[in-house]
C-alpha cells in the first residue's frame, strides 16, 4: 500500500529525543531516513536508560523508542572524504535534519549554505534549545532545563509543594513536533515552487507556544498563576477541576462539570451555597478538600460509573502499564511490537495516527551502529572497493546484527 | 509568501485540540475557515476561563487558540446549512472536525457525504479516544486523558497524589498529530491527486507521546515509582531534578557528579557510584539540597554553568515574559483585536527562511465572516441575507444580541 512520504529521502543527523522522535514519525510515514552516527559509538542516547536497566542486557529503551524505521551509517564527520560523500549523497536527498548545538555541524562543512550549493531544493531543519544566537545560545538545552525555564514547571503541582515537571521529555517532544511541522510545510510549498528553505525551531519556543492560552491570559490580565494548594488540577482552574480520591486508594479525574449535577451525583446537597463561579474559583481549595472527603466514600469503578451515567466529565487515573492495558487501548492497538536483533521482542507504541489511504506503518525495528552503512552508499553509487576503503581508515563503521 | 497559502481548510473544529492545528495551518498561510454554531459559537468562548477573568468580554482561551481564521456562523443542524457545506466541499482541501465520534454522520457531513462531492478532500476527524471501541463515547477532555494515558503517574512525587501538568497536554499533542497528518495527506495528494480520512485522537497522541516510558515498562515488564523527593522523573537517578535556593527553586539535569560535587563543594557526592545515584536517589537529592538552599538561584545557575553543567532557573509566567532570551527570539507578539484590545500572545515558534508564518488576523468574533466568505464561495447577497434572517447563519449583529 501507499504511504504519504513514500520517496521523501531524509540525511538525519540528529541525536538524542528531539530529532530522532522528528524522523522517526516522518519515516512512519514512507520516508526513507538515513541515521548518520558518530562512527563508533554512535547517537549519545544509545547509553541512556531508566533504572540503570538495559533490554536485552545492552539495548537502550529511550534509543529504541524513537529510532524505529530508520537506517544507520556510521561516519566520522571530521574526515574530509566523508565530507564529499555525504554531499553526494545531498544532490538526492530531500531533507536535512540535525540538532548539535548551534554553529557545530556548519564548523564541519554541514550547515544550510553547504547543502544549498550542491541541491537548492534541500529542505535544512536545525533544531536548538534556545534558537541560533541571543544571550541563551550556549546554555545546554536539555529537557527539564527547558520546562523550567518555559514556565510549566512552576505551574504544575501544589503551591506548598516544589515546582514539579512533567515525567516526560516534553520540551524536546514539542520540539519534534515543531520540525515535522515545519518540514511538511516547507515538502508542501516545495512541490509547488520547487524551492527548498532553511527551518529553525527551539525547545523554548516550542514550549512557550504551548502555553499560549496560560499566557494570553497572564500578559493580558496582568496577573500571574498561584499553584492551588489542594488537587485542583490547574492554578487557572475553579473547583471541581481536579484528582480526587476514591474508596479503593483510587482516583478520579473531574474535568470542568455543572457543579449541581455533581453534587446530586455525589449525594452531597450541603455544597449547594458553594455553587456559583466566584465561589469555586475563590474558595477552590475548601470546595476540593469537600468534594474529596465525598469521593472517597465511594469506589473507584462506582463513582465513575455513577459520574459518566450523569455525563460528568470524568475518568481513571491509570499507571503507564495500567494504560498500556486499558481496554480502549487494545481496540486501537496501540500497543504493538518489533524484533530487534539484540533486545529481542521490544514492545512498542503504534503510530498515532490512522490513514485510510496512506497508513503509517513500523518497517523496520531501531537499528545498530552503522547497520546500513554498505547498502546505503551502495545506492547511492559508491563503489564496493570505494566503501570497503572507508572502512579500513576507520571513516565508516559497521556493526552487523 | 506562505507555505500553505492556497490552501483552505473547513474547520468545525472547537474547544483545543482542533483548534490549535487549524491555527498552525493557519499561520503558514493555509484560509482557515472556522464553522461556528450561530449565536454562541465555539464553546471554549464560554468555559469559565482561568481565573473567572475575561479580557474585555473575550475568554483568553478562546483568544490563544484562534487567531489566523475567519468565523463562519451557521446552524448545522438545517437542511439549508447542510446545502451550504457540501457545496462549499467541492472547493476546499481539507476539512477538520472534532465533535464525538458520529456527530458529523448524523448531520450528513461524514466523509463519505463530503467525499461524494470532491473525492480529494482531506478529511480529518479527532477524538477523545478513537472512533469506536469501548471508550469512545466518554468525554474527552484534557484532564481526564492525561489521568488515562498514564501521563499523571509519572509526573510528581510518590507522597503526594497524581498530578497533571499546569498545561492542557493531551489536547495540544493530538493537535500536532492532526497537523503531521493532514500536511503528509496533502504531500501525498499532491503526487497522486487522492484525498483521504484521518482519524486522530487524544489517547494515541498522548501514548505516543510516552514511547520510551512504554517501551520499558512493557518490554522490561517493571513499572515506574514516582519518587519520594524532588527526583524529576520516576526512571531517573541523582542529581535528575528540582532544587530549593535560598531564593526559590532551580532545576539540575543529569550531569556527572564529581564535577558537579566540586561546584557544590560536596566531597561526599563525589564518591556516589551509578548505582547509588540510583538506589539512593531520594537521600542524594536531600544531600544536595542542603547545599543549594545555602545560596540564590542566580549564585548556583550561574556557577554550574560557567562550569559546563546543566542547571536552569524556574521561571513563573511573567518571569519568562521579561525573559532576554525570549524577547531575543521574539517570541512574544500582539495584535489588535476589536473587542478585546491590543492582545498579547505567543508568537508561531517555527522559523521557515522563505514562507515565515504570519499574525494576519486576530481571533474572530461568532459570525464575523460570514457574509465575506459565503461571497467568496459564490452564494449571492440575496440568498445570504434569507439565510441570516432565518438564523441558518449568523453574522455579527447575531452574536451581539447572544452575549
Amino acid at each position: 500500500m501507499n504511504q504519504a512520504l513514500e520517496g521523501v529521502r531524509i540525511l538525519d543527523f540528529s541525536h538524542l529525543l528531539q530529532g530522532p522522535f522528528a524522523t522517526q514519525m516522518l519515516g512512519d510515514m514512507g520516508a526513507d531516513v538515513v541515521k548518520i552516527e558518530r562512527a563508533g559509538s554512535g547517537d549519545m542516547f544509545r547509553g541512556m536508560t531508566f533504572f540503570a536497566k538495559w533490554v536485552g542486557g545492552s539495548e537502550s529503551p529511550n534509543f529504541l523508542a524513537w529510532n524505529r524505521n530508520k537506517r544507520s551509517i556510521a561516519l566520522n564527520l571530521k574526515s574530509r572524504k566523508v565530507h564529499a560523500i555525504i554531499m553526494e549523497m545531498a544532490k538526492s536527498a530531500d531533507v536535512v535534519v540535525q540538532n548539535f548545538r548551534p554553529g557545530v555541524l556548519a564548523k564541519l562543512g554541514y550547515g544550510y549554505d553547504d547543502f544549498k550549493a550542491v541541491n537548492p531544493r534541500i529542505i535544512y531543519c536545525s533544531g536548538s534549545g534556545y534558537g541560533e544566537e541571543g544571550p541563551y545560545v550556549d546554555r545546554p538545552g536539555q529537557d527539564m532545563l527547558i520546562q523550567g525555564l518555559a514556565g510549566v514547571v512552576a505551574n504544575t503541582g501544589r503551591g506548598d509543594q516544589a515546582p514539579v515537571p512533567a515525567g516526560a521529555g516534553l520540551a524536546d517532544q514539542i520540539g519534534a513536533m515543531n520540525m515535522v511541522y515545519g518540514i511538511l510545510s516547507a515538502l508542501y510549498w516545495r512541490e509547488r515552487t520547487g524551492k527548498g528553505q532553511k527551518i529553525e525551531v527551539n525547545l523554548l519556543a516550542g514550549m512557550l507556544a504551548h502555553l499560549n492560552q496560560e499566557y494570553v491570559a497572564v500578559l493580558n490580565l496582568g496577573e500571574d498563576f498561584v499553584r492551588p494548594n489542594s488537587g485542583i488540577g490547574h492554578p487557572g482552574m475553579q473547583a471541581p477541576f481536579g484528582i480526587y480520591e476514591t474508596a479503593d486508594k483510587g482516583y478520579v479525574s473531574i474535568a470542568m462539570s455543572p457543579f449541581k449535577t455533581l453534587y446530586t451525583v455525589l449525594e452531597a446537597p450541603q455544597l449547594a451555597p458553594y455553587d456559583d463561579l466566584e465561589t469555586l474559583f475563590s474558595k477552590r481549595d475548601e470546595v476540593f478538600d469537600k468534594v474529596n472527603a465525598e469521593t472517597k466514600r465511594f469506589g473507584t469503578e462506582d463513582l465513575l460509573a455513577r459520574l459518566l451515567a450523569a455525563d460528568i466529565w470524568c475518568a481513571e487515573v491509570k499507571d503507564i502499564r495500567r494504560a498500556a492495558e486499558d481496554p480502549q487501548v487494545t481496540h486501537m492497538g496501540m500497543i504493538t511490537s518489533y524484533d530487534h536483533p539484540r533486545g529481542g521482542n521490544v514492545k512498542v507504541v503504534a503510530p498515532a495516527v490512522r490513514m485510510s489511504e496512506t497508513p503509517a506503518r513500523i518497517e523496520r525495528p531501531a537499528p545498530l551502529v552503522g547497520q546500513h552503512g554498505r547498502e546505503i552508499l551502495a545506492e547511492f553509487g559508491f563503489s564496493s572497493a570505494e566503501i570497503a576503503a572507508l572502512e579500513a581508515d576507520g571513516d565508516m563503521t559497521v556493526d552487523e546484527a | 509568501m506562505s507555505a500553505l497559502d492556497h490552501l483552505t481548510v473547513l474547520d468545525f473544529s472547537h474547544l483545543l485540540a482542533g483548534p490549535l492545528a487549524t491555527q498552525m495551518m493557519g499561520d503558514l498561510g493555509a484560509d482557515i475557515i472556522k464553522v461556528e454554531r450561530v449565536g454562541e459559537g465555539d464553546l471554549y468562548r464560554r468555559l469559565p476561563p482561568f481565573f473567572n477573568t475575561r479580557i474585555n468580554g473575550e475568554s483568553p482561551h478562546f483568544l490563544a487558540w484562534n487567531r489566523n481564521k475567519r468565523s463562519l456562523a451557521l446552524d448545522l443542524k438545517s437542511a439549508e446549512a447542510r446545502k451550504i457545506i457540501l457545496e462549499m466541499a467541492g472547493k476546499v482541501d481539507v476539512v477538520v472536525e472534532n465533535f464525538r465520534p458520529g456527530v458529523m454522520e448524523r448531520l450528513g457531513l461524514g466523509y463519505e457525504h463530503l467525499a461524494a462531492v470532491n473525492p480529494a478532500i482531506v478529511y480529518c476527524s479527532s477524538s477523545g479516544y478513537g472512533a469506536s471501541g469501548p471508550m469512545s463515547s466518554r468525554p474527552g477532555q484534557d484532564l481526564l486523558l492525561q489521568g488515562i494515558s498514564g501521563f499523571m503517574s509519572v509526573t510528581g512525587s510518590k507522597d503526594g497524589r497524581p498530578t497533571p501538568l499546569g498545561i492542557s497536554l493531551a489536547d495540544q499533542l493530538c493537535s500536532y498529530h492532526i497537523v503531521y497528518a493532514v500536511l503528509a495527506a496533502l504531500i501525498h495528494r499532491m503526487k497522486t491527486g487522492r484525498g483521504q480520512r484521518i482519524e486522530v485522537d487524544m489517547l494515541r497522541a498522548c501514548l505516543a507521546h510516552q514511547g520510551q516510558e512504554l517501551l520499558f515498562a512493557l518490554t522490561l515488564g517493571k513499572s515506574f515509582e514516582r519518587p519520594a523527593s524532588g527526583i524529576a522523573h520516576p526512571g531517573m537517578p541523582a542529581p535528575f531534578g528540582v532544587y530549593r535556593t535560598a531564593d526559590g527553586w532551580m532545576t539540575i539535569s543529569m550531569n556527572p557528579v564529581d564535577r558537579l560535587a566540586e561546584v557544590l563543594d560536596l566531597p561526599e557526592l563525589a564518591s556516589c557510584s551509578a548505582q547509588r545515584l540510583w538506589d539512593e536517589r531520594d537521600q542524594v537529592h536531600a544531600l544536595i539540597e542542603e547545599k543549594t538552599a545555602t545560596a540564590t538561584t542566580t549564585h548556583w545557575v550561574e556557577s554550574l554553568l560557567a562550569a559546563g553543567l546543566w542547571a536552569g532557573e524556574i521561571n513563573s509566567l511573567q518571569d519568562v515574559a521579561s525573559l532576554e532570551q525570549a524577547e531575543h527570539l521574539g517570541a512574544f507578539a500582539s495584535y489588535e483585536h476589536p473587542t478585546a484590545g491590543t492582545v498579547r500572545t505567543v508568537n508561531i515558534p517555527v522559523d521557515l527562511s522563505e514562507t515565515p508564518g504570519e499574525i494576519r488576523r486576530p481571533a474572530p468574533r461568532v459570525g464575523e465572516h460570514s457574509r465575506e466568505v459565503l461571497a467568496a464561495f459564490g452564494f449571492d447577497d440575496e440568498a445570504v441575507g434569507a439565510w441570516i434572517e432565518a438564523g441558518v447563519v449568523g453574522d455579527l449583529e447575531g452574536h451581539s444580541t447572544q452575549t
